[in-house]
């Protein structure tokens, strides 16, 4: 008995080496995850913590990054439509494109991310959120 | 018997050692190579107008093999870029019947502890139908290209 706990002692302390230069392993995004929705140019993380809220994604927003999981960081860009493209292409619709990127906080891995574009954006910010939304949810089911 | 199990688990653990060393001495090789590898860490430096998420977000859609880090200590490599956007005035609805934006934009992916430049692109995009995306998805596209091509 003295020596099969020896003998796994021995195999252990000589394992362990190798063990340490094993390489971390990948983080995920899962159902319940808590995320801090960090501040966003033109208050875009408003819309976004709706459209979360609205396309029923299985996260828990939280207001402080201490508290969070992972963190969500994104960018906007909106081009309200101008006489020509009014009068020309005769679509007053605003031109909305936006990207959002999804981190862990303990390892610091980008464990998702997603950019839209939509020429003709029929509800302007509230149309790219929920389509972030609803791809965060896609994500999450897989 | 002893002294034959006292050799086993010597030989054991120097075995263990040398492979960990190994991967020590193939990482030093690595630094002076420009070779970008696969699962290598990459840090976006952050830009004004948020490009560097999109870049995030194409390096994900394109499923190019690295991984993104959010903090640069924790990077191997750190890709730059410098991005501009002309929006279509009313003469290219006009007479080009085109309402997307003109993109340019140029990327460089430096190893940190090297200083070398592994990676470098530039994209230009006269009537670029997703914006910013377009051009990041260039970027990504290519820079899967040069991974998996292993130069």
């Amino acid at each position: 008995m003295r020596r099969i706990g020896i003998n796994l002692l021995a195999f252990m302390f000589c394992v362990f080496p190798l063990g340490i230069s094993a390489k971390e392993s990948k983080s995920a995004l899962k159902p319940g995850a808590k995320v801090f929705i960090a501040s966003m140019p033109d208050g875009f993380d408003t819309y976004l913590k709706s459209a979360i809220e609205k396309k029923k994604v299985p996260l828990t927003i939280v207001e402080a990054r201490e508290k969070a999981d992972f963190e969500i960081t994104g960018a906007s860009e909106t081009q309200k439509a101008g006489a020509a493209k009014k009068i020309i292409r005769l679509n007053w619709h605003s031109a909305e494109q936006a990207s959002i990127s999804i981190a862990d906080l303990k390892s610091g891995e980008v464990v998702f991310a997603y950019s839209v574009n939509k020429e003709s954006s029929a509800h302007g910010k509230q149309s790219t959120a929920e389509a972030c939304a609803k791809h965060i949810k896609e994500y999450l089911k897989q | 018997m002893i002294k034959l199990r006292i050799l086993f688990i010597g030989l054991l653990f120097c075995l263990s050692v040398v492979a960990s060393f190994s991967q020590t001495t193939q990482n030093s090789s690595e630094e002076v190579n420009p070779r970008v590898p696969k699962g290598a860490k990459i840090f976006i430096s952050p830009l004004e107008n948020g490009y560097h998420i999109y870049l995030a977000a194409a390096i994900q859609k394109k499923q190019v093999p690295v991984v993104l880090v959010i903090d640069k200590s924790r990077a191997d490599f750190e890709l730059t870029a410098v991005t501009e956007s002309e929006k279509a005035g009313w003469a290219k609805m006009l007479f080009l019947s085109s309402g997307a934006s003109a993109e340019q934009a140029s990327f460089q992916l430096v190893n940190i502890k090297s200083g070398t430049v592994s990676f470098g692109y530039n994209v230009n995009k006269s009537n670029s139908n997703k914006g910013k995306q377009s051009s990041s998805e260039a970027c990504a596209k290519h820079l899967k290209e040069k991974i998996e091509s292993g130069k």
